[in-house]
């Protein structure tokens, strides 16, 4: 009788192992695989262009290489080169990197970015690139920032400045950085590989950590803000390969240790026990944190590491694969978190970049794959996690940006705003910004209105000043083009004042009457209260009313008071047109 | 399947920035694009011992597709590659593909490849038929 035996269900590769013993459910090889369900195997999903890096030539061509792409705030911040212009260039893209960000926040969807400025220049060689955000600031460091003959490239933040998205160097207490790599933990920034100085052979310090005031405040220039990682101080031995931030631990990766930071800040860090003397990080992208544990690229092959325990050693179920691998300081790690796989992209053969993927699953702590061809060389590679509004519609940017500007109601220290709503939809508000046309000065906000509203009256201008103002959306953080300044919404202040509204008079019998009415909104302003006889014969200044009154109680003597008059006031400047109310006595 | 996270994976060869796990059923290379084709290969079975003998039959191959299959089967006995079959059709489903041979030896393993990508695919199991002539442990 025919006799049956299953080969699965599948355990994942072992690409080296005794062929004289039974191995039902391990693999050979798995390319194009993932673990699916009860250890079903499915075919791996393709791949697809999502945009393409553009550089700032007079006729943008594409970058030659793409450094970093990752998470920043509620963007993607990407990273390209180009040999044909010699520079590395940042952009600031959508969270579906369906389209770009101006410095200006505006957003163009498009399969083109164009970048929002430039990091370095004479930069002939595409860079590696490290990137650490920080309390909505991005600090951004050259692998190659300097050694120990000269100093190349400075360490660059990336912040939004009121509303523009605006590059700089890094300094401490005023002298410039470069930074071998950043990272960020517990609200300090981190950067290693340079100690400040003139002089590189003295400022190259490959081995030394520096760290920045708590909550994202400045690095130390002058002081003693630091400390050497691993054994030797001026040892390219002990150089500072990798730092990754898993669970509350930061660890520190030189080639051959491994270095757990841990504690409450930096007055309590404490570093002194490496959790691994002999093997380290390969390299400044060879490293990633999956659901709080270190997965990274070991002199040996793959690794993790939960907390501060001893390394677990990953390279025994893929020996083949390890001993074939070319330039480990090259690999980059990634966790897919879809298919709870950890991503080595690496090279090997006659490959002359990181075209491999060996795959670990971390659910089923198996190797799904040790070999698949990914398609194309990759410099970088990162997780990235959609932007989620809380309704079902999902997160988009406003349909269109405010049209057709009317500047109206021009007055000594207000004016009205009004403009086309662009999206009216109930997750929109619109921001109402002013400044001084002389200068320009920075943009003040003047107010912020609800969905489908298109008007806005706002006051604390100064007379007789020239002003502009201008009007954006914003949907679920993005914002859309701004409507002015343009002429439409440029205008001059008055010197006169704004009059008060909607003046009634009540409870009216024959000696009292209350005359109520809505002070403007200008500030600054006296309220004037005059009566007269109804018909009006004479006016009469009747009171001052204090700042904020909006009634006053009127006697009515032989038929004056019957009449009211209410008008603002400012020294130097003219009264409003004045308000009357002056019904017959009941 | 549709991903809700995706890893971006950035290009040392081009300006292009490129989503891994999209639910395509092509890849982007180089040149332009290929179809990212399942390829497994399993360890040996030893059914009736390293030093026994059975005859080898049937290898069974049960998989699920949503718009057809094209794939090739090779035999392994003892290690060495027996003549592979292919097997085409639009079936959707769970389906069940039998490459028949009659081989002596004491291990069995087998390898399947798709050879063109139609849809997606889920491997469930492999099996092997045999007739147990002599079982050494």
């Amino acid at each position: 009788m025919l006799t049956v035996r299953s080969f699965g269900p599948f355990l994942g590769v072992q690409d080296g192992r005794n062929t004289a013993l039974d191995a039902a459910g391990i693999l050979r090889h798995a390319r194009q695989a993932v673990l699916s369900g009860f250890n079903r195997l499915r075919a791996r999903n393709g791949t697809e262009v999502a945009i393409t890096l553009m550089d700032d030539a007079g006729t943008p061509a594409a970058c030659t290489s793409v450094c970093y792409v990752g998470q920043f705030t509620d963007y993607v911040l990407a990273i390209g080169h180009s040999t044909a212009t010699d520079k590395a260039y940042v952009y600031l893209l959508a969270p579906d990197l369906s389209g770009w960000y101006s410095a200006a926040g505006a957003l163009t969807t498009a399969a083109t970015a164009t970048p929002l400025g430039v990091l370095w220049t004479s930069i002939p060689e595409a860079p590696v690139v490290t990137v650490a955000e920080l309390l909505g600031t991005a600090y951004i460091a050259h692998n190659a920032a300097c050694d120990a003959a000269a100093f190349y490239y400075e360490t660059r933040t990336l912040e939004l400045v009121a509303t523009t998205w605006t590059l700089a160097n890094l300094t401490g207490d005023g002298n410039p950085c470069y930074f071998l790599g950043v990272a960020a933990f517990q609200g300090h920034l981190l950067g290693w590989g340079f100690d400040f100085g003139t002089v590189a052979a003295t400022s190259y310090r490959p081995e030394l950590l520096r760290f920045g005031a708590p909550d994202g405040g400045a690095i130390d220039g002058t002081g003693s803000a630091s400390f050497t990682v691993g054994h030797r101080v001026r040892s390219a031995r002990e150089r500072i390969n990798n730092i990754t931030v898993a669970a509350d631990v930061a660890y520190m990766g030189t080639p051959f240790s491994l270095w757990p930071l841990i504690g409450y800040g930096r007055d309590s860090w404490d570093k002194s026990q490496p959790v691994d003397d002999s093997f380290g990080i390969t390299g400044p992208l060879a490293a990633c944190s999956a659901n709080g544990v270190l997965y990274y690229w070991s002199s040996r092959g793959p690794a993790r590491c939960v907390q501060r325990n001893k390394p677990d050693p990953l390279w025994d179920a893929i020996p083949e694969t390890v001993a074939a691998i070319i330039d480990p300081q090259k690999v980059v790690v990634a966790f897919d978190a879809d298919v709870d796989q950890v991503l080595f992209f690496h090279r090997a053969g006659a490959l002359t970049g990181n075209q491999l993927i060996c795959a670990y699953d971390i659910r089923r702590e198996k190797f799904v794959t040790a070999d698949t061809d990914i398609g194309i060389p990759v410099a970088c590679a990162q997780l990235v996690s959609p932007v989620l509004a809380a309704s079902s519609s999902g997160a988009t940017p406003p349909a269109g940006p405010p049209t057709n500007a009317v500047t109206s109601e021009i007055f000594q220290g207000s004016v009205k705003a009004a403009w086309t709503n662009g999206d009216t939809s109930i997750q929109v508000t619109t921001i109402v910004e002013y400044r001084l046309q002389a200068g320009p000065g920075a943009w003040v906000q003047a107010g912020i209105v609800g969905p489908g509203v298109s008007e806005l009256t706002f006051d604390g201008l100064s007379p007789s000043t020239a002003y502009e103002w201008r009007v954006y959306h914003r949907r679920f953080g993005f914002d859309s083009a701004a409507l002015g300044p343009s002429a439409p919404t440029q205008f001059t202040t008055t010197t006169t004042c704004r009059a008060p509204s909607g003046l009634s008079l009540t409870s009216v019998d024959a000696t009292r009457a209350t005359a109520e009415w809505t002070n403007s909104i200008e500030s600054g302003v006296s309220t004037r209260i005059e009566v007269s006889t109804f018909p009006v014969t004479t006016w009469s200044d009747y009171a001052v009313a204090g700042p904020g009154v909006s009634s006053y109680s009127i006697n009515i003597y032989s038929g004056v008071g019957e009449s009211v008059r209410i008008t603002h006031t400012k020294s130097g400047l003219t009264a409003s047109s004045a308000l009357t109310a002056g019904p017959p006595l009941l | 399947m549709s991903a809700s996270q995706f890893v971006y994976a950035g290009a040392a060869d081009s300006g292009r920035i490129i989503r891994l796990g999209a639910p395509v059923l092509t890849q982007i290379t180089s040149a332009g694009s290929t179809a990212p084709l399942f390829d497994i290969r399993t360890w040996e079975h030893f059914p009736v011992g390293p030093g026994g003998v059975a005859i080898f039959r049937v290898f069974t191959v049960r998989f699920w597709s949503d718009a057809g299959y094209n794939l090739r089967v090779t035999p392994y006995i003892d290690g060495v590659a027996l003549s592979t079959q292919d097997f085409s059709a639009s079936t959707t489903g769970e389906v069940a593909i039998k490459a028949y041979i009659a081989q002596r030896g004491a291990s069995a393993s087998c390898r399947v490849q798709q050879l063109t990508r139609l849809g997606n695919f889920e491997l469930i199991d492999i099996q092997v038929g045999y007739f147990p002539l002599r079982a050494i442990p």
